[in-house]
């Protein structure tokens, strides 16, 4: 008994070390991460909207046409004088292998402005070609996966193989983000509408 | 009705489309060690299928009672997963002496290979990570551990017909399990896009 | 000074944990498709058995032989903790991608096999070595596959052009099957050639 019960002392103190010592590492590296994606997020609303513009959170809650695709947090952008230009949305799409997240900016006359994936497990090579800067969906003109749906208006099908140029091995993938801009797209420009002038 | 074609999914998804071995590359060592002989295979199969479910439930109930409430998963998870998952292979190793031979005799054997296994571990963590609820973690282990059964049917069957064949001297012994492997792999591609 | 030595070349090639021993493949086949994954893993790799041998080394006085298992595992997964979290917090592009593989560098069978086979039975400095000595072999064998894979289905090594903008690369490399394809070729080359010298010394 005596013996279990050393066993267990030893086991117990050195699982408490252990837990001291992680929830230090911890404290020490959350405000890294964090400060990290503070920073990844505002790259990416930039990527979407350059030029010198104010962003600013929109505490609303905006429902997505699509019942694949979900809304997170949604900005503003409003140029120096206080108008608004156009509105970034935070959209998850389902993605070949795990969910994509992306940042859709949408022009406050119904065009696509841009858009940037944040997160993404697609298959290198293939799906994960949609955030390769590298590679041109029309090489002539240089033109990117994502940098296609630029100027494209909300009211676009949206669909690869149509006014999507897709891909190559990577109908999913192309799909799925097709599906994730357009959903954002239309919420956003009836959003705008709606709020009219302000 | 949506939900029951959620657990559908997610049972294809985690059998065949992410096969934990051809596509995840969990297991491996059980996978190439063990596949030389068919009855082993089969053995583990049943015993990783048992444990798997049972430590998803257990260490599902431990992230969602315990360390998600006090803040503690990001550091603790780890830790806790892997005592709690080698602690529960003993007790289950225990009880089938005691309780049941004959189930011990079948699987017994390779209980001890299974603390160390990184596929149990390893769904749990993907539980973790996908936050499904405790339904969808029951199917996910049992889809993942029936895909790992297939896996090793699938070389076990292939190795057994090419032990009477003639090889070149280059790819005998364990280099030709991982062509093989690599092939099947290529052909489990296939499934990909199946889920959407 | 030359047994020190040996310690370190031990794991580098005689006793190769990936090549010789054959064990602790998953992370080997799923990480090797870019270079800059296989240098996160190895960081993460060699991080957790090098500090997990010194710890178990210096207190190995005070752990009764009944719970060295636990105990042994209890240091590994806090230092796989602390590698995840750094991971994350200083590459999180990279951790992204092979997150799973970081975690699970806790049921690695090369860390265990070391602390209970070497550091558990040596003294401190010999443990280090012998840490250094296995994160060497496992690095070096990942990174290579890692090299080959990228520049043959990429046209890159660790994200720098290497191959003429006119090579096409075959995509197969880098995608997930061709793990077992090059670590199928690289272990039959290794046998086959061990198998020629040991046939030449008869």
């Amino acid at each position: 008994m005596n013996k279990i019960v050393k066993l267990a002392v030893v086991l117990g103190v050195i699982s408490a070390i252990a837990g001291g010592i992680l929830a230090g590492v911890y404290q020490f590296t959350a405000p890294v991460i964090e400060a990290r994606n503070q920073a990844a997020l505002k790259a990416g609303l930039l990527e979407v909207f350059p030029g010198n513009y104010k962003f600013s959170e929109l505490k609303i809650k905006l429902k997505s046409p699509d019942p694949a695709v979900t809304f997170g947090k949604i900005y503003k952008v409003e140029d120096s004088s206080g108008n608004l230009v156009g509105i970034i949305l935070d959209v998850t799409t389902p993605g070949d292998q795990a969910p994509i997240e992306m940042l859709v900016g949408v022009n406050r006359n119904g065009t696509i402005n841009g858009v940037k994936i944040l997160k993404s497990l697609e298959t290198p090579g293939l799906g994960a070609n949609a955030s390769n800067p590298h590679y041109y969906v029309n090489k002539k003109k240089k033109i990117t996966f994502l940098g296609q749906f630029k100027g494209k208006k909300v009211t676009d099908p949206f669909i690869p193989k149509k006014d999507v140029i897709a891909i190559t091995g990577a109908t999913i993938t192309s799909t799925a983000v097709s599906r994730g801009v357009k959903a954002a797209g239309v919420a956003a420009y009836e959003y705008m509408q709606k709020a009219g002038g302000s | 009705m949506s939900y029951l074609t959620d657990l559908l999914k997610i049972f294809i998804a985690s059998m065949v489309v992410n096969n934990i071995i051809l596509m995840q590359f969990l297991g491996l060592c059980s996978y190439i060690g063990l596949t030389d002989n068919m009855s082993a295979s089969i053995g583990m199969g049943y015993a990783v299928t048992f444990v798997t479910v049972l430590a998803a439930a257990v260490t599902w109930i431990i992230d969602h009672w315990i360390l998600i409430p006090f803040n503690l998963q990001p550091f603790l998870e780890i830790v806790s997963f892997i005592l709690v998952i080698g602690s529960l292979v003993g007790l289950v190793e225990i009880y089938l002496k005691k309780m049941s031979p004959n189930l011990y005799k079948a699987m017994g054997i390779y209980l001890p290979l299974i603390a160390t296994n990184c596929l149990i571990l390893g769904v749990t963590f993907v539980i973790s990570m996908h936050r499904l609820d405790f339904i969808q973690a029951l199917v996910e282990a049992i889809g993942t551990a029936l895909g790992y059964f297939m896996a090793m049917l699938i070389l076990a069957g292939i190795r057994e017909r090419l032990r009477n064949s003639e090889l070149p001297e280059f790819f005998q012994g364990k280099a030709i399990a991982y062509i093989v492997s690599g092939i099947a792999a290529l052909a489990f591609m296939g499934f990909q896009g199946m889920i959407k | 000074m030359k047994d020190k030595l040996k310690i370190i070349w031990n794991g580098i090639v005689p006793s190769n944990p990936v090549l010789i021993l054959a064990i602790g493949l998953c992370s080997v086949v799923a990480v090797t498709n870019f270079v800059k994954n296989a240098l996160l893993m190895s960081f993460a790799f060699s991080f957790v058995l090098i500090l997990s041998e010194v710890i178990v080394s210096s207190i190995r006085k005070w752990i009764p032989d009944e719970i060295r298992v636990p105990i042994f595992v209890v240091v590994i997964a806090t230092f796989t903790t602390i590698a995840a979290l750094l991971s994350h917090a200083y590459f999180p592009s990279v951790y992204d991608a092979i997150k799973l593989y970081i975690l699970l560098v806790v049921v690695n069978c090369i860390i265990i096999g070391r602390a209970e086979a070497f550091a558990y039975k040596n003294g401190v400095f010999d443990s280090l070595l012998d840490g250094i000595g296995m994160s060497l072999g496992y690095s070096w064998v990942i990174i290579t596959i890692a090299v080959i894979r990228e520049l043959f289905g990429n046209g890159t090594i660790a994200n720098i052009r290497v191959m003429p903008h006119i090579y096409q690369p075959a995509l197969i490399m880098i995608l997930p099957p061709a793990g077992f394809l090059v670590l199928g070729v690289l272990v039959g080359w290794l046998e086959w050639s061990l198998k020629k010298k040991k046939e030449a010394k008869k």
